[in-house]
């Protein structure tokens, strides 16, 4: 293992650490913001329509 | 937070009478002792009395109660704040032993109970997914788990020989 990959696994389990000391409530907050923000990537991105429709003006 | 009002609605719940208690298991029941991750529902194991000359017991009057106060229900969950949430009665002696167990909390004020840790780790290994087998070496990751506490806990309920396999499995080559 190089020396900066061993670096980056280091700080990973810092974080990882860090979080887990977190009060129950401040990880409940986060779970709620991961929740809303898996939300809006599925309504931004896996569910948009892959053509223009609605998007445009009709001529007739 | 929106977590705080689905337990905020769940101990309304239970001053009601229609629970008789209740904990959070699943992944947010690891996240009291493991780093957050994202999950998409709630579970909460529900203990409750079973309507009058039956064994059975249903979920039933949960979902008439919480959809009576606006609650949507939307399959097996009710979404409550945003959240959908599965109530869940315990199905055996081990997810019954951990409801009876369960951790006393709070979040912000508000009160509420969580499954063991080693009980979570116990359920995880008998539902047996991948993501459980995942949530099982988290636990063991962040050192949380009381060993003896998880020994006994898998030798009373039968899951000892299922944990040696795990072991053998995913535990081999730690030093």
């Amino acid at each position: 293992m190089n020396e900066q990959l061993r670096r980056i696994l280091i700080a990973k389990r810092t974080e990882r650490a860090r979080l887990t000391a977190l009060p129950f409530a401040r990880k409940l907050e986060i779970l709620d913001q991961l929740r809303a923000r898996s939300l809006e990537l599925s309504r931004t991105t896996l569910r948009r329509p892959a053509s223009h429709r609605g998007g445009g003006t009709k001529s007739a | 937070m929106q977590v705080k009002k689905v337990l905020a609605e769940i101990n309304q719940m239970q001053r009601d009478g229609v629970i008789t208690g209740y904990a959070i298991g699943g992944a947010v029941g690891a996240t009291f002792y493991l780093e957050p991750s994202a999950t998409l529902d709630i579970d909460i194991f529900v203990g409750f009395e079973a309507g009058p000359g039956s064994r059975l017991i249903s979920p039933q009057p949960i979902y008439d109660y919480l959809t009576g106060r606006g609650h949507t229900a939307r399959g097996e969950h009710i979404e409550i704040a945003g959240w959908p949430v599965q109530f869940l009665p315990p199905t055996g002696p081990l997810a019954e032993e951990a409801l009876a167990e369960a951790c006393a909390t709070d979040v912000d004020g508000e009160p509420t109970r969580v499954f063991l840790a080693e009980h979570l780790v116990a359920i995880a290994l008998e539902t047996g997914r991948t993501k459980d087998m995942a949530r099982i070496l988290q636990f063991v990751d962040a050192g949380v788990l009381d060993a003896d506490k998880l020994e006994d806990i898998l030798a009373r309920h039968g899951l000892a020989s299922r944990w040696t396999s795990f072991e053998q499995r995913f535990l081999g080559d730690l030093p």
